[in-house]
């Protein structure tokens, strides 16, 4: 009957490592051919475990990183102009009918008619421009 | 030698080299982590890309509860199962069942000829592990985390990694057992 758990020759392998030549056997003492076979597959198994795998990660790894991170810094800039676009044509349209309502009211009810008539055109431009945007700096992230 | 309080406190007061220099120094860590998690090697650069951004991100929020290493450890950990969740349709949830009745796909080879080729066996034996064992036994070997460090980035408990590492390493041994009894080594 083997004297030596898995428990133990796990624990033994953790604190003196797996090089032979540091210890053949725990504390030098002799051992049945059970546990010779037990003991060969746990090193094996811990040297195996303790190798590096063969690559790492790109050579400019840490170069790709800052790109990405300026990358993003920007495009989270743009969507605030984005935001901007969309306030900047609200206010610019409710100033120019205010305006018109102040000096022709003909005109301020036809210009309302007007943005009535194109509200699916003036959304859909919009809604194109910041898809186009967005996909753009989706793309930028990628690549 | 690298002092992980004046390198965060350089990058929140907006030093983009010591970033890098930070990258550099844990690139390896999350390599480790990524590279036992996601399968795809193609994915692997872009999802440590991805822990990076999000460590410089949260940075602000590091009180050196932990190590800047395993706290930057979890977040790859985490960053890498998401992305296991999304992409590879794995079974993240904790396998649960006994690991010796796991079954594993194309098990066992005719012959093992040499050391190199029962290392990519065992490699294949690892790749297929439940996630939660692979990620116990990769901080441990090549990590080199306690199994403090490694509950603390898993939110596993203690005992449930000593025991993960204890029952991975067993079978393993099993399983290469029979071919190092042709002295292939």
């Amino acid at each position: 009957m083997n004297k030596w758990t898995d428990e133990q020759w796990q624990q033994w392998l953790e604190t003196e490592g797996v090089a032979q030549e540091a210890a053949p056997t725990p504390g030098g003492a002799s051992t049945t051919p059970g546990e010779q076979e037990d003991l060969k597959a746990y090193r094996f198994v811990f040297d195996q475990l303790n190798q590096e795998p063969p690559s790492g990660f790109s050579y400019c790894f840490s170069k790709k990183v800052m790109q990405q991170l300026r990358s993003r810094k920007r495009s989270g800039r743009w969507l605030g102009w984005y935001f901007l676009v969309v306030v900047i044509l609200t206010v610019g349209l409710g100033l120019t009918y205010g305006m018109l309502g102040l000096l022709n009211k003909v005109a301020a009810s036809r210009f309302v008619e007007w943005v009535n008539a194109s509200k699916g055109l003036i959304i859909l431009a919009l809604l194109t421009f910041l898809i186009v945007q967005y996909l753009d700096q989706r793309l930028i992230r990628r690549y | 030698m690298f002092d992980e309080r004046a390198i965060v406190s350089s990058v929140l007061a907006g030093d983009q080299a010591a970033f890098e220099l930070l990258v550099k120094q844990y690139e390896r860590l999350v390599f480790f982590v990524v590279y036992r998690l996601v399968k795809e090697k193609e994915d692997q650069e872009d999802v440590a890309q991805e822990v990076f951004i999000k460590v410089y991100n949260s940075l602000p929020r590091f009180a050196f509860a932990s190590k800047l290493s395993t706290w930057i450890s979890r977040i790859a950990y985490l960053t890498a199962i998401n992305h296991v969740k999304k992409h590879q349709k794995e079974q993240v949830r904790p396998f649960t069942g006994d690991l010796e009745h796991f079954s594993f796909v194309g098990d066992r080879p005719e012959t093992v000829m040499d050391k190199k080729e029962l290392a990519a066996y065992m490699d294949k034996l690892i790749a297929q592990m439940p996630i939660q064992y692979r990620t116990v036994l990769t901080l441990f070997h090549l990590n080199e985390f306690t199994s403090r460090e490694i509950a603390q980035t898993t939110g596993m408990a203690e005992g449930t990694v000593k025991s993960c590492l204890f029952r991975a390493r067993k079978l393993l041994k099993e399983k290469i057992q029979g071919y190092l009894k042709n002295d292939v080594l």
